[in-house]
């Protein structure tokens, strides 16, 4: 880019402006997320984007690929493709999987969604082999370069007990050290298993914030749009040894590392979904980050407003002898709403 | 480590990713427009609406991000 001068008239700008707004608003957003009923697909689809799907707990969801166009919050139109996990479908054959491949093809932003309680790979990553093994090697690098995995249902994980932290009118959720330690250790098991067999494949990217320049191999730098480029997977060793070379890059390297972790998270609870978010963010191409922009909400979405909090919990303590309840966490929470303390 | 540094710990994460998400958004945003200028003088110029020297003006607009970022309520 040149140098910066403030003459654009008007009826200029107006032409720009024009074409911009026909081009964004041509274009579809589209999210598709992966997974096997029961992960809670739509309630973090809804968590993310302020959406309201239907969320069934007990009726099990469609086995065919579905297209639900959505109005946001923002009202905007977001197109969620929910796809089950492949083995769930009757139909799994070949036509099924290219019409599978060719949704995630043309997805903006591609969510895989695994229950974090559960114990077998298999059904998973058979999933991403069988997808994987139709497409041409520039079109793997396309779906790794967009896909998301994540850990869903953090908050099924316990005991220990989640931590409500109370700041002012406003909750936010976090694992015991415990839980955190588990949900760090299975996400780590899960880059090993989905992200590193592909790590070749791999182009992470984030915003040059701080004159990032490197001579590194695997580092790019486009100058006129400000943007960073990795090729390959950034594990933690090449992590470590890039932020103790490069101190003062030490942010830039977080991002493009956390580009290709497994986000563990929970939609009731809110957890962790601005880093589920960022991430998401660093994977959109340019079109779709517009309209990725518009989407969004600019509320924080990693808490809650404390008087929506009563029903996240659910203990109550009961004597059947006396037939008394001893302890329910919904009565005391209530007692504590009218304290002006808590905690 | 101690159950309150483990919280606080916590807690600043939360922040950093809060303020992370929200600088990647104004970042991503500016990125996003000088793409999209690019792509929509190349065709405003093809299509003859505009000539070379007007598509080198707005190329080199110091207001076209700020305006366009406002306009799509970006910033």
């Amino acid at each position: 880019m040149g140098i910066k001068e403030p003459n654009l008239t008007e009826d200029q700008f107006k032409l720009v402006q024009d074409e911009l707004r026909t081009r964004v608003n041509e274009r579809q957003f589209r999210v598709s997320i992966v997974g096997q009923t029961g992960v809670g697909k739509s309630s973090l689809i809804n968590a993310l984007f302020g959406t309201k799907l239907k969320t069934d707990p007990v009726k099990p969801c469609t086995k065919d690929i579905e297209e639900i166009p959505i109005e946001t919050k923002q009202k905007n139109t977001l197109f969620f493709y929910d796809l089950p996990g492949i083995g769930e479908s009757d139909e799994a054959d070949e036509e099924y999987l290219q019409k599978y491949r060719e949704h995630l093809q043309s997805s903006d932003v591609i969510l895989w969604a695994i229950h974090a309680d559960n114990r077998s790979v298999v059904f998973d990553l058979q999933s991403l082999k069988k997808i994987m093994e139709g497409y041409t090697q520039e079109q793997k690098a396309v779906l790794m370069s967009k896909l998301t995995f994540i850990l869903t249902k953090a908050d099924v994980l316990h005991p220990p007990s989640w931590i409500a932290a109370k700041i002012g009118n406003i909750v936010k959720f976090l694992p015991s050290p415990e839980t955190n330690s588990t949900l760090e250790q299975k996400a780590l098991y899960y880059q090993k298993t989905f992200i590193e067999p592909y790590g070749s494949l791999i182009v992470s990217k984030t915003y040059n914030d701080c004159n990032f320049s490197i001579q590194e191999d695997g580092f790019q730098c486009d100058r006129d749009l400000k943007l960073i480029y990795y090729k390959g997977y950034m594990n933690a060793e090449k992590f470590k040894s890039y932020q103790q070379q490069y101190p003062q890059y030490q942010k830039i390297f977080e991002r493009l590392y956390d580009n290709y972790q497994v986000i563990p998270c929970s939609a009731v609870f809110r957890y962790n979904l601005n880093k589920l978010m960022l991430v998401i963010l660093n994977k959109l191409g340019h079109e779709a980050t517009i309209q990725f922009q518009k989407l969004i909400a600019s509320d924080a979405l990693d808490q809650i407003p404390f008087d929506q909090t009563e029903n996240l919990c659910n203990l109550l303590v009961y004597d059947p002898k006396t037939k008394n309840t001893l302890f329910e966490f919904r009565r005391w929470l209530n007692v504590q709403k009218t304290k002006t303390t808590w905690f | 480590m101690d159950f309150d540094d483990y919280l606080k710990g916590q807690l600043a994460k939360t922040d950093n990713n809060n303020q992370n998400l929200n600088l990647a958004r104004q970042q991503y945003a500016e990125s996003a427009i000088m793409a999209l200028v690019e792509v929509a003088i190349i065709w405003l110029e093809k299509k003859e609406k505009i000539d070379s020297q007007t598509a080198n003006i707005i190329r080199n607009s110091a207001n076209i991000i700020d305006n366009l970022g406002k306009l799509f309520g970006w910033f």
